[in-house]
């Protein structure tokens, strides 16, 4: 009996580790996929800016429309804390709401910090300047974005190497 | 929206709190003025007043609100829906309208290129009007314009402040809808300060008559071309003329046999023949009607009617 539950043990604690292992590697794809993604909508937010001259609370519902979730959200309250009747500044806004976007996706505080840099770009009456601003975070976003490519085989060999071994370890000073 | 919200919605959180504290009646609010470092000031039922941190009205600036640059900031932002570069044409102009058709006059440091404006940076003076419409003024107006069923070319001539926009506007939107005795006709109106149909985002804020279409913020003269060209009116309507491309660009629509409402600034008929480039539209007799305005406290308040000859149609016996 005691061997029939030191295995069932076993295969929970492997099966647990082999769980963390795969949800740590669905977060580095989806780190891949929002970073190619959020580079695609920075040049659109700048093409609305430069060429289409919306405000932005007209872009961020566009772009909540166009966009999946995180971020669709993310446009979505931004545009609704805009145009709501007791309002803040632009920049306490963005803040607040770019906060919520790191939490609710896989991006590392080193691509939010870009981000967090525009509060105090966007909106002003300077169109070149805010080109300049996007096209600038747009690269830093790139360059995560392309670092995480090269290093994402070798991170999940090294996530799976880890979790099995820490499961096989566990299992072996439980049995 | 009530012209309360109107306002609130535009101006920083600090005056907000202490607009919202104020009992002061927005139908008779005029002007709000906000200027850097100084106090903050009301143009309110006729007069110039301050307000105090709880939302008192006071005839002394000593105990008034002192605008920041922070509320002047801060309202900017409302204003161009956090969007300065959208609003870069309005701006070069010095104004922007928003929703209700206030408009916000600014005033900072002017960028030129060329010799021209560009743009205004570092805006630190910020003057919120408030926009009235006036509903019903021009009603006595209209048996005067019309002959044989069909307007007449009218000039109204009025000082400056004294209505002449806003009986403008009735005029046009009375026209526009008809009754019943004439029937609505198609009017065009080049609003090129914004201020007859005060659009925000293409559409008149004021109500101008449902068939009136509406350049905004066009020149003058080109606008009047443009309608004639695009929108086929039976009457374009037109504020303060006083260019000589203007006269010209009447002369043009007339020609056309459009007929024309226009106002210009003046005291009276004699003041217009002694400016050079307007005296042609009296001499010349280009205008059948011309409607003089009282420089009085009532807006749109009409002093005299005459016909091109200078007959006298009507004549408003004012108080002395």
């Amino acid at each position: 009996m005691e061997i029939i539950f030191k295995m069932m043990g076993s295969v929970l604690v492997l099966g647990s580790s082999g769980y963390l292992a795969y949800s740590l590697n669905v977060r580095l794809d989806q780190r891949e996929t929002e970073l190619r993604r959020l580079y695609s909508i920075l040049l659109q937010l700048k093409s609305e800016i430069q060429y289409m001259s919306n405000p932005l609370p007209v872009c961020f519902e566009k772009m909540s429309i166009q966009e999946k979730a995180p971020f669709s959200d993310w446009f979505f309250n931004m545009a609704k804390r805009l145009q709501d009747k007791d309002r803040m500044m632009f920049a306490d806004v963005w803040i607040e709401e770019t906060e919520q976007l790191y939490e609710q996706s896989a991006l590392k505080r080193e691509d939010m910090e870009p981000l967090f840099a525009l509060k105090d770009k966007l909106g002003t009456l300077d169109t070149a300047v805010q080109s300049k601003a996007l096209d600038y975070v747009a690269l830093q976003i790139e360059h995560n974005r392309r670092n995480l490519e090269k290093e994402i085989k070798q991170k999940k060999k090294m996530i799976v190497s880890i979790s099995a071994f820490i499961g096989f370890m566990t299992c072996i000073l439980f049995l | 929206m009530a012209k309360k919200e109107e306002i609130l919605k535009i101006v920083s959180a600090k005056l907000r709190r202490i607009l919202e504290q104020s009992q002061i009646d927005y139908e008779c609010l005029q002007e709000l003025r906000l200027r850097t470092n100084e106090p903050f000031i009301l143009l309110y039922a006729g007069g110039e007043y301050f307000m105090s941190e709880s939302g008192r009205l006071l005839r002394q600036a000593k105990e008034g609100y002192i605008v920041t640059a922070n509320d002047v900031k801060e309202t900017l932002e409302y204003i161009s829906s956090f969007s300065l570069y959208a609003y870069e044409d309005e701006i070069r102009q010095g104004f922007i309208t928003v929703q209700g058709g206030h408009r916000i006059g600014l005033a900072g440091k002017v960028i030129l290129e060329q010799g021209k404006v560009k743009s205004v940076k570092h805006i630190s003076f910020i003057n919120i009007r408030m926009s009235h419409e006036k509903k019903g003024c021009g009603a006595g107006i209209l048996p005067y314009i019309y002959e044989n069923d069909r307007i007449c070319h009218t000039l109204i001539i009025s000082p400056p402040g004294c209505g002449k926009t806003t009986l403008l506007r009735d005029i046009v939107r009375l026209v526009s809808n008809g009754d019943e005795i004439h029937p609505g006709i198609s009017v065009g109106v080049v609003d090129e300060r914004s201020e007859i149909g005060a659009c925000y985002l293409g559409i008149p804020q004021n109500d101008v008559g449902m068939r009136t279409d509406v350049l905004d913020c066009c020149p003058k003269a080109e606008g009047m071309l443009m309608m004639i060209r695009s929108m086929s009116p039976v009457v374009i309507a037109v504020d303060e003329i006083g260019k000589r491309e203007d006269i010209e660009a009447l002369a043009y629509v007339m020609n056309c046999g459009c007929q024309i409402i226009a106002t210009v600034h003046g005291s009276s008929i004699e003041d217009i023949k002694n400016k050079p480039i307007l005296r042609k539209l009296v001499e010349e007799k280009m205008f059948k009607r011309f409607v003089v305005l009282a420089g009085g406290k009532t807006p749109g308040q009409v002093e005299t009617i005459f016909d091109e000859r200078g007959s006298v149609l009507f004549a408003n016996k004012l108080p002395a």
